[in-house]
């Protein structure tokens, strides 16, 4: 299943409370619009978004992930509408009553709206890279230019074959940590490839 | 209603050219988000709607029920991401490109407003009058969590009176009738133009009178003055006669190299009102080199302010009376010593020589009712040149007037305020700009 994992702190809340903010309005409401905080060098992925939106209208919704890189904590998420403003552009929440306050003032790329969030274990699932779609030229961007420190999966085989490979490289290698995540690419956005790991769909 | 090609209009109306041949609207788009008051509207009006690169999204006729849907179109037209990047038209980002330009700004004012204002609602409506006049939408807006969630209600075509919104009732369907109803009937007036909101509240605020179309003319043609004249540097500003005080918040807004700015009026209410609506703009607030404001509640007297200035406005009273007749012994309630007689215009106007700068101008509303006393009252050695050919022709809604019968039939008679087919009454409004000849 080719899905993403957005990256995210709790920059502007508490230890947790981008999480807690988010689930209150979910259960109150059903729903929650999740703006993807990207960074101002990362493009917004329409080719993706829109493969994303077509699996939401055969299925309903799409499962993805969430990925506090303060916490190390991670979640899924089923995804049941993407907003993804013009290249370049950003807009504000499609539904202030949906969101949490903090957003209503800060514009986002895209935003997607969640009808579940639930804390999982990375190790639940095996994640494998499909892209790094946010980044502009992936073909021309080296692996070992994007390591932000020293990540021990890059250290040994068969990653370290890779580091002067493009990143287009890494497509289909599996994704050994959650580590490797944070230290890799300075992204927000990861197109990745998965399955549980009880081998159901 | 009042098209100027200013420097910004053109750069604009190049950008949309631009975005034409090359399909890309990117230009346009920054020069929107760059320039708040530049208002695209009235660059796209008169880039021309009816072109083929808009035939897929919106025509000349249809922009109006754009508005009305443009919630709605901005998420299936241009959001939603099932679209393919390939298949987003042009022309569609380009509205897109306003809408938000547009939206943005009123949701700013609006939370601007909402902070110095507790007394604004939660929930009502906005009245946006955009640029060139041309149009005004009615939004309604919901705070939720401190964000205005914004939704177009009517769109009144080159609005000139309350009567025109009310009438535009009768265009909508029967929610939005509701919504406009509501609207238009509550206590609260609240009016965008050109990046400044006057917000009104007619419990707290009951001795200020309006902004109705008069002042909003003289707001528009002091932006349009500025972006024509974008080199120009005006250092020391002065409104009298304040009253709502659009006027004077659009001289602190758009003249960004002001040094002092005055507006006084001698209704305390109208300085108290004006006070808040130039002080509430969160980016007047945060400008590094602030303009000493000056708000003083009194009669107007040159000696008193003892400096001359680069630009003046004044939206004076200029509705003759019966000859004999005093007005500030009358104590009414319908804003009659506001708008009732031509003392201030003879004021100002005899005080010129000792209030403007050499280069300094004068912007003043004076009326068909009183051109009469206008040319009388003007001194010798300044020039008058009409700010608007020919003027523009309005319906004569001054209720003090309507209702009295001596002083309606001294205005028809004697002063040529036309009677209409349908009953009503109609005068020519006549802006100026004075300056030494």
């Amino acid at each position: 299943m080719k899905t993403i994992i957005l990256r995210f702190r709790d920059l502007v809340t508490e230890a947790g409370g981008t999480i807690t903010e988010h689930r209150r309005l979910l259960h109150g409401t059903g729903s929650v619009w999740w703006g993807w905080w990207a960074r101002q060098t990362e493009k917004t992925p329409r080719g993706l978004f829109q493969e994303l939106a077509s699996t939401i209208r055969a299925e309903s919704d799409v499962v993805a992930f969430l990925f506090n890189s303060g916490t190390n904590q991670f979640y899924s998420v089923r995804v049941s509408r993407i907003l993804a403003a013009p290249e370049d552009q950003r807009i504000t929440t499609p539904d202030p009553s949906k969101s949490p306050e903090y957003y209503h003032r800060a514009p986002c790329p895209a935003w997607f709206l969640l009808t579940s969030l639930e804390e999982i274990k990375f190790s639940d699932f095996t994640f494998y890279y499909d892209s790094f779609p946010t980044i502009s030229n992936q073909d021309q961007t080296r692996i070992g230019n994007v390591i932000d420190r020293l990540i021990p999966s890059f250290g040994q085989e068969p990653l370290s074959a890779l580091i002067d490979k493009p990143l287009s490289a890494l497509t289909d290698q599996q994704i050994v940590s959650l580590d490797d995540l944070r230290n890799l690419g300075g992204v927000t956005l990861w197109a990745v490839r998965t399955e549980p790991e009880d081998g159901s769909a | 209603m009042i098209l100027l090609n200013s420097e910004l209009h053109e750069r604009l109306k190049h950008s949309l050219a631009e975005a034409e041949s090359t399909n890309n609207s990117d230009q346009w788009a920054k020069l929107l988000a760059l320039n708040p008051m530049s208002d695209g509207l009235l660059a796209l009006l008169d880039f021309g709607l009816d072109r083929p690169f808009f035939n897929n999204v919106v025509s000349t006729k249809d922009i109006n029920s754009w508005f009305l849907r443009v919630r709605e179109w901005r998420e299936t037209a241009v959001l939603d991401a099932s679209l393919s990047p390939s298949s987003l038209e042009t022309a569609s980002l380009v509205l897109f490109a306003l809408w938000e330009n547009v939206s943005s700004t009123t949701r700013k004012l609006l939370r601007d407003a909402k902070t110095h204002n507790p007394t604004l609602p939660d929930e009502g409506g906005v009245l946006m009058f955009l640029g060139g006049l041309s149009k005004c939408l009615v939004i309604g807006y919901r705070i939720l969590s401190g964000s205005p969630d914004l939704s177009v209600e009517a769109v009144v075509n080159n609005p000139k009176s309350v009567f025109d919104f009310w009438e535009a009732a009768d265009h909508v369907d029967p929610h939005r009738r509701n919504q406009l109803k509501r609207i238009l009937g509550t206590g609260h007036k609240i009016v965008v133009h050109r990046g400044i909101i006057v917000p009104i509240d007619r419990n707290l605020d009951s001795q200020v009178f309006g902004p109705t179309i008069d002042t909003l003319v003289l707001a528009e043609l002091l932006a349009q003055q500025v972006l024509e004249f974008a080199h120009q540097q005006y250092s020391y500003a002065l409104e009298v006669g304040c009253g709502n005080g659009l006027l004077t918040a659009a001289l602190a807004h758009h003249c960004d190299s002001l040094k002092e700015l005055a507006a006084i009026d001698t209704n305390f209410g109208a300085v108290s009102r004006t006070t808040k609506n130039v002080l509430s703009s969160s980016d007047y607030l945060a400008r590094q080199d602030p303009p000493t404001t000056y708000f003083i509640c009194g009669p107007f007297n040159p000696s008193l302010l003892a400096r001359k200035f680069d630009l003046v406005v004044c939206n004076p009273p200029y509705i003759p009376v019966v000859p004999g007749v005093k007005i500030y012994d009358r104590s009414r309630s319908d804003f009659y010593p506001a708008v009732g007689g031509t003392d201030l215009m003879r004021v100002v106007l005899e005080a010129l020589p000792e209030i403007l700068n050499r280069d300094g101008k004068l912007l003043i509303m004076t009326s068909s009712l009183s051109t009469d006393d206008f040319r009388r009252f003007l001194p010798s050695g300044f020039k008058a040149e009409a700010a608007v050919a020919g003027g523009i022709r309005v319906r004569f809604d001054v209720e003090a007037a309507i209702k009295d019968s001596t002083w309606l039939t001294f205005l028809e008679t004697e002063k040529g305020l036309t009677r209409e087919v349908d009953g009503t009454y109609s005068h020519v409004l006549h802006p100026f700009w004075v300056h030494r000849g």
